[in-house]
C-alpha cells in the first residue's frame, strides 16, 4: 500500500497529497475495469433495467443488517442481492409477464421494503448516505474487498466468456451447443449482484447502475469488434471516473455524481459517431 | 427521473405510513407518565395534555412535570427518531397533536414542519423553548447569513432556560400547579450544579483546538472554551464533498488538532477518515437527542460527555 501511496504521490496533482483522495483514487482504478466488464454484457443482454433494480434492492439489504443488529450491512446487501438477482432470472424464465414488468415488481416491492424497515426504525435520513454513496471514506480494506471481487470477476471471465457471449446471444443455438443456459445466466446475474453491492458504499445506490451501463454504452457506440468493446469500455470507465473525481475536487462538487455527469457527456459525444460503426 | 420520482413518491408514502411503529411505543411512554404524571384517568382526561417535539424538549419537560397531578407529557416522534432536521410529520404526529393543549418545541428552525402544523391547528398553543437561549451562528457556507444553530440543549445553561420557559409556558395554561412547576424548574437548575462545575473545571485548561463533526457540538467547544479548527457536519445531510475534507484535513494538520469530536452517526467515517489522515484521536460524544426516556438522562448524558471530553483533554 505504500509503495503505491508513495506513486501516487508522486503525480503533479495535490489531491494526491490526501490519504483519502489516494484510496478513491485506487477504488475508481479497481470499479471502472470490474464495472466495464459486467457493463459491457449488461448492455448486450439489454439488462440495464435489471442492475438498476438490484441497486435499489441494497435498501432492503441494509433494512435487513439493521434488523439483524450487523455492524456493516455489506452481508445482508450481498446475500440479498444474491437471492433477488436469482430470483428474478427464475421467474423472467418462466415467461409469464414481460420481463420489464417482472424486473419492475421485484424492484419496487424491494426498494420499498427496505424504506419501510429503515424508514420505520426511526427516521429514514440517517442512511440518505447510501443513496450518494462516499467514496472519500473508502479504507483500505474496503479496497481489498474490490480488488478480491476484481479477480473473482476476470477469472470467471476468462473461463466462461465464449459460453455466456453465446447466452447472450442467442439462448437456443447456446443450448444446442451444449452451454449450460441457465448456469451462465446465474453465474452472470450473481457477479452484477456482488459488483453492485459491494461498490454500492462508494457509489451510491442512484448513481451506481450509470457507472455499470454508461461506459458500456458508449464504447458500444463506437466499437464493432467484442475485444475493442472490452477495452474501450475500461478505457470509458476509468476516463470517466478519475476526471469525475477530479473535477469533483477542485470544483467542489459531488463525487458520484460528477462521475457519472463525464461518462454521460462520453455517451452524448459518441452517440453521433454511432453511424459510422453501423 | 421518473425512476426518482417514484422513490421520491415511496419514500414519502412510506414515512407517512411508518406511524405503526409508534403506536408500539405509546405504551412504554405511558408508562413514563404513570411515574411521572398522575394515576387517576379522570383527571387525565381533563388534565394538561402536553406534546414536546423530540427528545431533548421531551427529557427538559419530563423534568418540570416531575410529580404534577393531571398532566400527561407525550413525545411526538420516536426517541431514536435524532435531530429532527428534514423530519417528515406522519399521520400519527398529527393524531398526537390533534389533542395536545401545549406543544412545546425547541424552535430555531429545528422543527421544519411547523409551519404546516400551524396551519393545521392555528389554535395550538405552542412554547418555543429556545426563548431567552444563548444562540450560535451555524458555521454553514451552503445556506444563506444568519442561520442559528439550533442545538442550544447542549449548553447547560440554556437547558435551565429551555426549562423556565417551559415552566412559564405550563403555568399559563395551567396555573393551579405553577408553584410545582416553579419549584420543579429550581430543581432541574439546581441538578445541573454538578453540570456546570465540571464545565468550569473544563474552561480553565489551556485552550486547545478540536475538530468538530456534530452541528451541536460546537455548543460543548464553546462552553468549554475549546477552539474549533475544521468542521464537517455530514449528519445535516449534506455529504462533504472533497475539496471540504481536503482543507479540513489541512486545518487540522495546521493547527495541530488532537481530537476530532464526533457523534455516533453519519459524521463518524468522516472523523475516521480524518484521523486516519492526520493522526488525530476520534471522540465519541451524545448529542443528546436520543435515548432513554427518563428524566435523569440530560443530567447524566451531559455529565458522561464532560467527563469523556476531560479525560480526552487530559491526555
Amino acid at each position: 500500500m505504500h509503495v503505491i501511496y508513495s506513486w501516487l504521490e508522486h503525480l503533479p496533482f495535490t489531491m494526491f497529497q490526501f490519504d483519502f483522495m489516494k484510496n478513491a483514487f485506487l477504488a475508481i482504478l479497481l470499479i471502472a475495469p470490474l464495472f466495464a466488464l459486467l457493463g459491457t454484457m449488461a448492455v448486450n443482454n439489454k439488462m440495464a433495467f435489471f442492475s438498476d433494480a438490484l441497486g435499489h434492492s441494497a435498501f432492503t439489504g441494509i433494512g435487513l443488517g439493521v434488523l439483524l443488529g450487523l455492524d456493516q450491512p455489506l452481508i445482508s446487501m450481498l446475500a440479498f442481492g444474491i437471492f433477488l438477482s436469482l430470483v428474478i432470472t427464475k421467474v423472467k424464465a418462466a415467461n409469464m409477464a414481460s420481463s420489464d414488468t417482472i424486473i419492475s415488481v421485484f424492484a419496487s416491492a424491494s426498494m420499498a421494503l427496505g424504506i419501510v424497515i429503515l424508514a420505520g426504525n426511526g427516521g429514514f435520513s440517517k442512511y440518505s448516505a447510501y443513496l450518494v454513496g462516499d467514496i472519500l471514506t473508502i479504507t483500505t480494506s474496503d479496497l481489498m474487498l474490490l480488488l478480491v471481487v476484481l479477480v473473482i470477476v476476470y477469472v470467471v471471465w476468462a473461463l466462461c466468456y465464449n459460453q455466456l457471449l453465446l447466452v447472450s446471444i442467442n439462448r437456443s443455438l447456446a443450448a444446442s451447443r451444449g452451454v449450460r443456459v441457465v448456469l451462465m445466466e446465474n453465474i452472470f446475474v450473481v457477479l452484477v449482484a456482488v459488483a453492485v453491492m459491494v461498490s454500492i458504499r462508494a457509489i451510491g445506490i442512484l448513481m451506481i447502475n450509470s457507472l455499470l451501463i454508461l461506459p458500456a454504452a458508449a464504447a458500444r457506440n463506437v466499437t464493432k469488434s467484442a475485444r475493442a468493446y472490452h477495452w474501450l469500455t475500461t478505457i470509458f470507465g476509468l476516463l470517466s471516473g478519475i476526471v469525475g473525481l477530479t473535477v469533483s475536487y477542485y470544483g467542489n462538487t459531488s463525487g458520484g455524481a460528477t462521475m457519472v455527469l463525464a461518462a454521460a457527456v462520453l455517451f452524448l459525444v459518441t452517440y453521433p459517431l454511432g453511424k459510422r460503426f453501423r | 427521473m421518473k425512476r426518482l420520482l417514484a422513490f421520491g413518491l415511496a419514500a414519502a408514502l412510506l414515512l407517512g405510513g411508518c406511524g405503526a411503529p409508534k403506536t408500539q411505543q405509546a405504551p412504554t411512554q405511558k408508562q413514563q407518565q404513570t411515574d411521572t404524571a398522575t394515576t387517576d384517568t379522570t383527571a387525565n382526561q381533563d388534565g394538561l395534555q402536553v406534546v414536546t417535539s423530540f427528545y431533548p424538549i421531551y427529557i427538559l419537560t419530563l423534568n418540570i412535570t416531575d410529580g404534577v397531578e393531571g398532566v400527561s407529557v407525550t413525545n411526538m416522534t420516536q426517541p431514536q427518531t435524532g435531530c429532527l432536521h428534514d423530519y417528515e410529520l406522519t399521520s400519527e404526529d398529527m393524531k398526537t397533536l390533534e389533542g395536545a393543549d401545549v406543544f412545546l418545541i425547541n424552535g430555531l428552525g429545528m422543527e421544519s414542519f411547523l409551519p404546516d402544523v400551524q396551519k393545521q391547528y392555528p389554535t395550538l398553543f405552542i412554547g418555543d423553548t429556545s426563548k431567552g437561549a444563548y444562540v450560535l451562528e451555524a458555521e454553514d457556507d451552503h445556506m444563506q447569513d444568519d442561520v442559528p444553530n439550533a442545538h442550544i440543549w447542549l449548553d447547560p445553561q440554556n437547558a435551565i432556560r429551555q426549562t423556565e420557559v417551559i415552566r412559564d409556558t405550563l403555568s399559563q395554561k395551567d396555573p393551579a400547579h405553577a408553584t410545582q412547576y416553579a419549584a420543579n424548574a429550581d430543581a432541574f437548575a439546581q441538578s445541573l450544579s454538578g453540570v456546570l462545575e465540571q464545565t468550569q473545571t473544563l474552561r480553565q485548561r489551556p485552550e486547545s483546538n478540536v475538530a468538530l463533526f456534530h452541528e451541536g457540538f460546537d455548543y460543548l467547544a464553546e462552553i468549554c472554551n475549546l477552539d474549533t479548527s475544521a468542521e464537517i457536519y455530514a449528519e445535516e445531510n449534506q455529504e462533504p464533498s472533497a475539496r471540504e475534507m481536503a482543507e479540513a484535513a489541512e486545518d487540522i494538520r495546521e493547527d495541530r488538532v488532537q481530537i476530532l469530536l464526533c457523534a455516533e452517526d453519519n459524521g463518524k467515517k468522516y472523523a475516521d477518515t480524518l484521523a486516519a489522515e492526520t493522526g488525530a484521536r476520534v471522540i465519541v460524544l451524545d448529542p443528546l437527542t436520543s435515548g432513554e426516556a427518563t428524566k435523569d438522562a440530560y443530567r447524566l448524558g451531559m455529565e458522561e460527555n464532560l467527563r469523556i471530553l476531560s479525560e480526552a483533554l487530559g491526555q
